[in-house]
């Protein structure tokens, strides 16, 4: 051990000290961006804002809380860009493009949703009713909902369970994008 | 379905069999998965309806911000069950997780929620 690494030493462990309220600060902002940029859903984008800030909070250490941020930023950067080479491959606007990439997202994810369609297949046993019959309760039903709204009011206002009702809700979003 | 939606569905699992709600970084803890995985995997499942997240509730005395904490639905246990046992019949009982288990269980908040 030379005189250089101890200087070397005390002088990053001031650097990483003094830096320290920085660095929670900027991995906050950092992930309240990622938040932002990776849902377009406002309502997600909200709560997972702040669930990631308060992940980085408990994050002990400022590099390990700054290293976790960065992580999630370049995956929203990473999911930004696929977005966009999705909407410029295809050469429509916004709103298209980003059902586009969506719909690429659940090609993907087929296995997943045969899952899902397996519950789906169970409505009808376990409600008593058939799919179309929550289909046009879901369509009479307050307008301008969330799917995740749509679905907690499925639920409580006709005594479903959540499971069901979600799967409701996800696969009358499903459909309703398949017709247009 | 991929490896870390398996690995994400057993933490699930073993957390309902343990009736306790579990978070975002427990999870990325218990999976040793990166945290952005984890959470679009968290997304997908959400979505579809097999977990459902809520905040927790105020903790007097902390200053600790509040975590959403998850737990599978109604619909999502069964689902997630016989997944699990499709695609990795070789999985260990809970039981024999319970090492592993003990020392997650120490950052986990005991379940507040009533089991629905």
């Amino acid at each position: 051990v030379t005189v250089r690494d101890i200087v070397l030493s005390m002088g990053l462990g001031l650097i990483v000290n003094e830096t320290g309220p920085w660095c929670e600060w900027l991995a906050v902002r950092l992930v309240s961006w990622s938040a932002r940029r990776r849902y377009t859903d406002k309502g997600r984008a909200a709560v997972r804002g702040e669930e990631l800030a308060a992940l980085i909070k408990e994050r002990p250490g400022q590099l390990t809380k700054l290293m976790t941020a960065l992580g999630f930023a370049t995956a929203a950067s990473a999911h930004l860009l696929a977005t966009r080479r999705a909407r410029a491959t295809v050469g429509v606007s916004a709103s298209q493009g980003h059902a586009n990439a969506n719909s690429a997202h659940i090609a993907d994810d087929t296995r997943f949703m045969l899952m899902h369609s397996q519950l789906v297949d169970r409505i009808p046993t376990a409600t008593g009713r058939a799919l179309n019959y929550w289909f046009d309760i879901v369509e009479n039903g307050p307008a301008f909902m969330r799917l995740e709204e749509r679905a907690h009011w499925l639920a409580d206002s006709y005594g479903v369970s959540h499971g069901y009702a979600s799967a409701i809700a996800h696969e009358h979003n499903i459909r309703r994008r398949s017709d247009q | 379905v991929t490896s870390p939606v398996l690995d994400v569905l057993q933490v699930f699992l073993d957390a309902h069999a343990e009736r306790y709600e579990t978070h975002g970084w427990a999870i990325v803890k218990a999976t040793k998965r990166s945290g952005p995985t984890v959470y679009g995997v968290l997304d997908r499942l959400e979505d579809a309806g097999w977990i459902s997240g809520q905040w927790e509730d105020y903790v007097d005395g902390t200053s600790r911000p509040r975590r959403r904490l998850y737990r599978l639905t109604a619909g999502g246990f069964p689902a997630a069950r016989q997944l699990l046992a499709e695609r990795r019949p070789t999985t260990p009982a809970v039981a024999d997780l319970a090492p592993r288990w003990q020392v997650i269980l120490h950052s986990l908040i005991p379940r507040t929620g009533a089991a629905s």
